[in-house]
């Protein structure tokens, strides 16, 4: 999906909205199409007119469907394909709603759509201040972490927030809903900013920040250390990138400055609350931008499309984007508008934290030491002197999340780019002559968690690999070959099996994957949505791989 | 705020309402517009509430059915 990468428009983040201004603004091209299945008890409608603007910034374009007013969500007519969100007005049940058949009643409703569509649901939860409603609110928490990509849609902040402006219980009848003009336009922003990016799209991986201007006022190299303005503002920004850092993201600095001022500014003023050991890449200097994006991409290993660019000169946004065009960006305009992004980016806020976002950042930090390691061993000492240690787990019903989110956001050592959703993980694994792996690394600097999945049939005399996903914090190691070889040597032997199929996808950045292939087929001719058939046992260096000094293991299978 | 401006805001937030432009003297009417349905209809009187700052009644919602009544009833509301 394409992300508008720039942000030039305040009208999105204006601390109060008006409905006439959202109406006239014209829709961008190139968005990609999202079909969205509304069930409800009142007039959505009222927000999802407003929606589509803020799904734009996203580059999302809403086409919604509406069916008629249910409480008893029948879901009569069911589009598989497109995304269901769920919204209902908890008032009309009364009190039904202190019953426990009630939250048995929503658990089973919510089943009863997850066994019927493909896409991700969004379910509102009850914007109330009762101890009702927070008993039900923590239950449709546990109900949705229980079901494939079911997401809460939290609807309690934006009361919190906006107090007596939330309802409007005027004009009920007319309206069709107890909610305010301003509560419908406040859910559409947290819907179409926050919940459906992050439902839809692979979360942005780092935010690279500017200095001047930036995280506080004044210029470093003019105004010097003691010069600069640290605003309680900035001083919240600062917050915002500790806790985005706190859920797994990266943070970078990329600035036109003296590095020696920057540490005398993180040593010298205790208001300055971000401190070099905070950020996992900087580029201080005088390179242009584009450059220096480029060397925090490579210290982070990770794509420049995946690291958000804030920055308060939009000469130097716009360089950036003339180079990086898919590179999000955010133009700092003042502190104000910089807070209220780093809180509704799309794509960076709203995610679920899971094993891998946690190992993420000393992840890297290992990476380097790993780095210094590899220039001082040989090939094979290397690997030895490494300690890596492989946990299989075959159909793991629990690692579905991590699965899925591998086989959509891993670029480059992806096999097959089939971009399996959880839904059809759960499928996959649940489907019989099906082999679903999961591969978990340890090696002696840290527990990288799970950093491949492997998604194979069986056919016949064949094992056909679908995909093959390994993450880019793994690779580097020279592990890939001995990890797949001792992933597919089993069920190979239970199954007595002699060929091993590799379906293959070019895409964008998957060169990886494709050199490993060759490398391990020893096929040259592997060519985009083919499928390479080599014997089992006529594998170049199978008996190498198998024999890797690499320690491994398989969990027992739990039915 | 003189009948003139009401009248200009009206037919912009009206233009936006129907998804046409609608010259400074049309007058327009909800049965002459096939796009002006009941929920455009409360998305109009919300806009007018935000732009105009005043408030109108459930029976008020459901009577105000051509750009007329409804500059009319902003400029009576303007005038006390």
């Amino acid at each position: 999906m394409t992300m508008v990468n720039t942000i030039e428009d305040e009208v999105w983040a204006a601390p109060s909205l008006k409905r006439s201004d959202l109406l006239r603004l014209a829709e961008p091209p190139d968005l990609t199409p999202v079909h969205l299945q509304i069930h409800r008890n009142y007039a959505f409608e009222l927000i999802g007119s407003v929606l589509p603007p803020f799904l734009w910034v996203a580059g999302l374009k809403s086409i919604i469907a509406y069916g008629a007013y249910d409480d008893t969500l029948s879901f009569s007519q069911i589009d598989p394909a497109a995304v269901q969100i769920i919204s209902l007005d908890f008032e009309r049940y009364g009190e039904l709603t202190h019953t426990a058949s009630f939250h048995d009643w929503i658990a089973g409703r919510l089943e009863n759509l997850r066994g019927r569509t493909e896409g991700a649901i969004v379910v509102s939860n009850w914007p109330s201040d009762s101890l009702n409603a927070a008993r039900f609110n923590l239950e449709l928490e546990k109900i949705a972490d229980s079901l494939s990509s079911v997401f809460v849609w939290d609807t309690v902040e934006i009361l919190h927030n906006m107090r007596d402006e939330f309802f409007d219980e005027r004009a009920v009848v007319a309206k069709g809903t107890r909610l305010s003009n301003s509560g419908c336009i406040e859910l559409a922003r947290s819907l179409g900013l926050v919940r459906l990016p992050s439902a839809l799209l692979p979360r942005i991986k780092a935010v690279a920040v500017d200095l001047d201007n930036t995280l506080y006022e004044g210029v470093l190299g003019e105004d010097g250390v003691e010069g600069v303005h640290i605003s309680a503002k900035h001083g919240a920004i600062q917050k915002e990138l500790l806790r985005l850092r706190e859920e797994g993201v990266f943070l970078a600095i990329l600035s036109k400055n003296d590095e020696r001022d920057f540490v005398q500014l993180c040593q010298r003023r205790s208001d300055f609350l971000l401190k070099p050991t905070h950020f996992s890449a900087t580029c201080i200097g005088w390179q242009t931008k584009p450059e220096g994006l480029v060397r925090v991409a490579e210290k982070l290993r990770i794509g420049v499309d995946s690291i958000l660019v804030v920055d308060d000169d939009s000469g130097e946004i716009a360089q950036i984007r003339a180079v990086h065009p898919n590179t999000p960006l955010l133009y700092s305009r003042g502190p104000e508008q910089t807070l209220f992004w780093l809180r509704h980016y799309p794509a960076l806020n709203g995610y679920r934290a899971n094993s891998a976002t946690r190992v993420r950042l000393s992840d890297l930090e290992a990476s380097r030491q790993r780095d210094l390691l590899r220039a001082s061993s040989s090939g094979k000492d290397y690997l030895r002197e490494m300690q890596i240690e492989l946990t299989y787990a075959l159909n793991s019903m629990g690692s579905r999340g991590r699965l899925a989110e591998l086989s959509q956001k891993t670029n480059q050592f992806n096999t097959g780019l089939q971009r399996f959703s959880e839904v059809e993980v759960v499928r996959r694994v649940e489907l019989p002559n099906h082999c679903t792996i999961s591969v978990s690394m340890r090696d002696r600097f840290c527990d990288s968690g799970t950093i491949g999945a492997i998604f194979a049939r069986l056919d016949d005399e064949r094992l056909v690999i679908d995909e093959v996903s390994v993450s880019c914090r793994a690779l580097g190691r020279n592990v890939e070959s001995p990890l797949i070889a001792l992933a597919l040597s089993p069920v190979i032997q239970q199954y007595g099996l002699r060929y091993v199929s590799f379906l293959f996808r070019k895409g964008p950045r998957n060169l990886p994957a494709h050199l490993w292939l060759t490398s391990f087929t020893g096929a040259q001719d592997i060519t985009d949505g083919s499928f390479t058939t080599v014997a089992w046992e006529s594998l170049p260096q199978l008996d190498k791989h198998l024999r890797a000094p690499v320690a491994h293991r398989w969990e027992p299978i739990i039915e | 705020m003189t009948r003139y401006r009401i009248q200009a805001a009206v037919i912009e937030l009206l233009s936006i309402t129907v998804g046409r432009p609608i010259a400074p003297t049309e007058s327009v009417t909800r049965d002459s517009e096939p796009t002006w349905d009941s929920l455009k209809h409360i998305e109009l009187i919300l806009m007018l509430e935000e732009h105009f700052g005043v408030r109108f009644s459930e029976n008020e919602i459901l009577a105000l059915c051509s750009s007329d009544e409804i500059v009319d009833a902003i400029e009576e509301r303007s005038a006390t």
